[in-house]
């Protein structure tokens, strides 16, 4: 009986010293979870993150993966349950806008302040996501820096230099040209086609950023203007649709699936040497068009400015969630990946670097000879939300722009008429949110 | 003695409201789990309130996002779109089932091997049929309009194509449900008694007259429960519209279902997708009350 209880007593003991140690180290270690997008960004992080745990011992990271379809529905049900199921999370200017308004991530300022961080290194186009363009404290007031910048990226016109070269064509630097070019690559009985565009009518396509390519370099106007009044319907802006129209339905140099086309698609028609044009993010689709395992063309493929040289730029920021709970080692980790692998990722996964002296690293212009088309892109470019920036709808608005110019595009509604009723239905979400009066 | 009197009292409450006493924990679960969700979505249905824009607030509005949905073009374009699916997947269905359930109704060899191989795609994940179907009517990489192009049918877009793309989504449920009521046929088919048959046989009924005048009312109770069943399913049809076409192209193919998640996960109006919501449940329990009588009717001619 002695015996029996001694050994009962003994596997008490050790039972709890073990959970007591188990417990005790769950403790100590501080988890930090970092919701990205899957794909480069997700997998970049995932690739560093062990080099900041050696560092910092007393931090976990797990890096979750969401893919760009599911992102913001994801996101945006955790921060507003307030769950802390990420403490870092990805976002976009419209998303950082919506996150920022609603008090889901924490102001940076005193962090930055009290960091040795230069941000005169950051490219401004990029920083500025995570400050809307300094107008953040008009939707805060807690602060002017929610983001630091960690993917950036331009629209640029992708062209098979090969087939330039071989019928002695060059980078188009007008419209003319452009359409030229476009025409004279578009053989349809060889399954070749002049141009890949975004034709899905979804709120993932990317029409709008198409046809902002057209438009910023054809005198047109952002979607909003002073006092956020819908401008959509604009001279210059008919042009541009008018242009991508045309491509479509009268020089008809499109692939015949292009009604399905959206991100992946585009890339996939370019990538299989079915398209030898496409406006696309240049250095995401780089990834892929310069991969021999993904791609026909690799080698083949040229960037370029649109005609005009104007850019769409676009980019992703991390920002600390409010439900994080240890903001401190969470800020650690956003330097981490923002500034110390930003080389590193790039030169990895082809992420879009967000420091000057990162774009003029050896290796980096090695690999990316057209890294200082993409910095001049990017300085000299415009994001399209750059308007209004600190509004909590672009969400909204951009599924509003993605639907219209499809709409005109695809389902042969009039140009003018188009571009009317986008600007309807934006004014009467603005008034309906009272954001315009 | 006080004791025992308060034991027997209490043994004797146990004894009679056994029942509900047994009842109390799953009444608690369905309250908590049922009730509590549906009565807070009614509630949030009666308010503008969006998860997105939580510094707005919620804003009793009453049943006026009610009268929105009804002037919503784009929700009725939805509702339109899901009756054509409900009817035309439906009838194709039970019309296949059937014949393919008459078919196999019997003994022959290799009988087993069929029906396994027929009932593999209900057992396929809905999201793992859309990724298949889209890749074989995609346009440039797909199989069907591959064989089109080769027919000559070069320019055909069967996505992007309003029209056939909604036929492209009909076809897919009547592929992946026909043999759902394949084998619920099928199943009434071997219960039924041999004796109307063989006596129909000996009275020298064709095979049509035997199928018309025995075989269908004998089994229409249950083809009206599968009738039942495929129209709630299909009436709720989402994942093979969202991977397939997400709505497209234009507003083609949008069901309701795909249309209250885009506007409670992508514009995140909460109130507005509750009342969205609330309309298709009174759409679903308005056709399950129809044909549910329609059921009881049969049920009880063929009881006669």
């Amino acid at each position: 009986m002695k015996g029996k209880l001694g050994v009962c007593l003994a596997i008490v003991l050790i039972g709890s010293l073990v959970l007591g140690t188990v417990v005790v180290s769950a403790q100590t270690v501080k988890r930090i979870t970092v919701g990205l997008e899957a794909g480069f960004m997700s997998d970049g992080a995932s690739l560093v993150a062990p080099d900041f745990e050696k560092a910092h011992p007393d931090i976990k990271i797990t890096v979750v993966p969401i893919p760009y379809t599911a992102f913001r529905q994801k996101v945006i049900q955790e921060l507003s349950a307030g769950s802390g199921a990420y403490d870092i999370v990805g976002g976009y200017l419209e998303l950082n806008a919506s996150y920022i308004a609603a008090g889901w991530v924490i102001p940076l300022d005193k962090h930055v302040a009290e960091s040795d961080i230069d941000t005169n290194d950051f490219i401004p186009s990029f920083y500025n996501l995570g400050t809307l363009f300094g107008r953040a404290s008009q939707l805060n007031p807690a602060g002017d820096v929610y983001g630091l910048p960690f993917n950036g990226d331009v629209m640029m016109l992708i062209f098979r230099k090969d087939l330039y070269a071989l019928n002695g064509l060059t980078p188009p630097r007008t419209w003319e040209e452009f359409v030229k070019n476009v025409t004279k690559l578009n053989q349809p009985k060889d399954d070749l086609y002049g141009m890949a565009v975004s034709g899905a009518r979804a709120n993932d396509s990317h029409v709008m950023f198409d046809f902002y390519s057209f438009a910023l370099n054809m005198d047109g106007t952002l979607p909003l203007g002073e006092g956020n009044k819908p401008q959509v319907y604009s001279p210059g802006n008919v042009r541009a649709l008018q242009l991508y129209v045309d491509l479509v339905n009268k020089y008809k140099v499109t692939p015949p699936g292009v009604r399905e086309y959206r991100y992946a698609e585009k890339n996939a028609a370019v990538a299989q040497g079915k398209a030898t044009h496409m406006v696309q993010w240049m250095l995401a689709c780089a990834g892929e068009l310069e991969d021999p395992d993904q791609s026909r063309v690799h080698g083949k493929v040229g960037y370029t400015t649109m005609p005009g040289g104007g850019s769409v730029v676009g980019g992703w920021s991390i920002l600390i969630a409010d439900a994080c709970k240890y903001p401190k080692e969470a800020f650690e980790f956003l330097k981490f990946l923002s500034i110390d692998s930003d080389a590193r990722i790039s030169l990895a996964y082809g992420k879009g670097p967000v420091l000057k002296s990162s774009a003029q690293d050896p290796e980096m212009i090695k690999k990316y000879p057209y890294i200082a088309d993409y910095v001049k892109a990017a300085t000299n470019g415009m994001h399209m939300c750059a308007c209004s920036p600190a509004l909590p709808l672009w969400l909204e608005i951009t599924d509003i722009l993605n639907f219209g110019f499809a709409d005109a595009v695809f389902e042969g509604v009039p140009v003018e008429e188009a571009l009317k009723h986008i600007d309807k239905k934006m004014a009467e979400l603005l008034k309906e949110e009272g954001f315009l009066e | 003695m006080k004791r025992v009197t308060a034991i027997k009292k209490t043994e004797n409450f146990a004894e009679k409201h056994i029942l509900i006493i047994l009842l109390v924990p799953l009444l608690v679960t369905l309250c908590s789990v049922l009730l509590y969700p549906l009565g807070y979505s009614l509630v949030l249905s009666l308010c503008k309130w969006s998860i997105a824009r939580p510094f707005l607030g919620k804003k009793f509005v009453g049943i006026s996002q009610y009268i929105k949905a009804f002037k919503s073009g784009p929700f009725f374009i939805a509702i339109v779109n899901t009756f054509i699916f409900t009817g035309a997947a439906v009838s194709i269905q039970l019309v296949l089932g059937i014949g393919i359930a008459l078919l196999l109704h019997g003994d022959f060899r290799g009988r087993g091997i069929f029906q396994t191989v027929l009932f593999i795609p209900v057992v396929l994940t809905p999201v793992g049929v859309g990724i298949l179907w889209k890749i074989l009517l995609s346009t440039d990489i797909g199989l069907f309009p591959y064989i089109l192009s080769r027919m000559g049918f070069r320019e055909i877009s069967l996505l992007s194509n309003p029209l056939l793309a909604k036929l492209c989504i009909i076809m897919v449920d009547i592929w992946t449900e026909t043999p759902f009521v394949f084998i619920i046929v099928l199943a009434s088919l071997e219960s039924l008694s041999l004796e109307p048959f063989e006596a129909a046989h000996i009275d020298g009924a064709s095979r049509w007259q035997i199928f018309r005048y025995i075989t269908l009312p004998l089994i229409k109770p249950l083809i009206m429960v599968v009738v039942l069943i495929r129209v709630m399913d299909v009436f709720r049809i989402f994942d093979t519209i969202y991977i397939m076409t997400g709505g497209g192209p234009g507003s083609a193919t949008e069901s309701v279902s795909t249309h209250t998640m885009r506007v409670m996960f992508q514009w995140f109006r909460t109130g507005y997708a509750s009342a969205l919501s609330f309309i298709i449940l009174a759409i679903i329990v308005a056709m399950s009350l129809v044909l549910t009588k329609a059921l009881r009717v049969e049920y009880l001619q063929v009881k006669r």
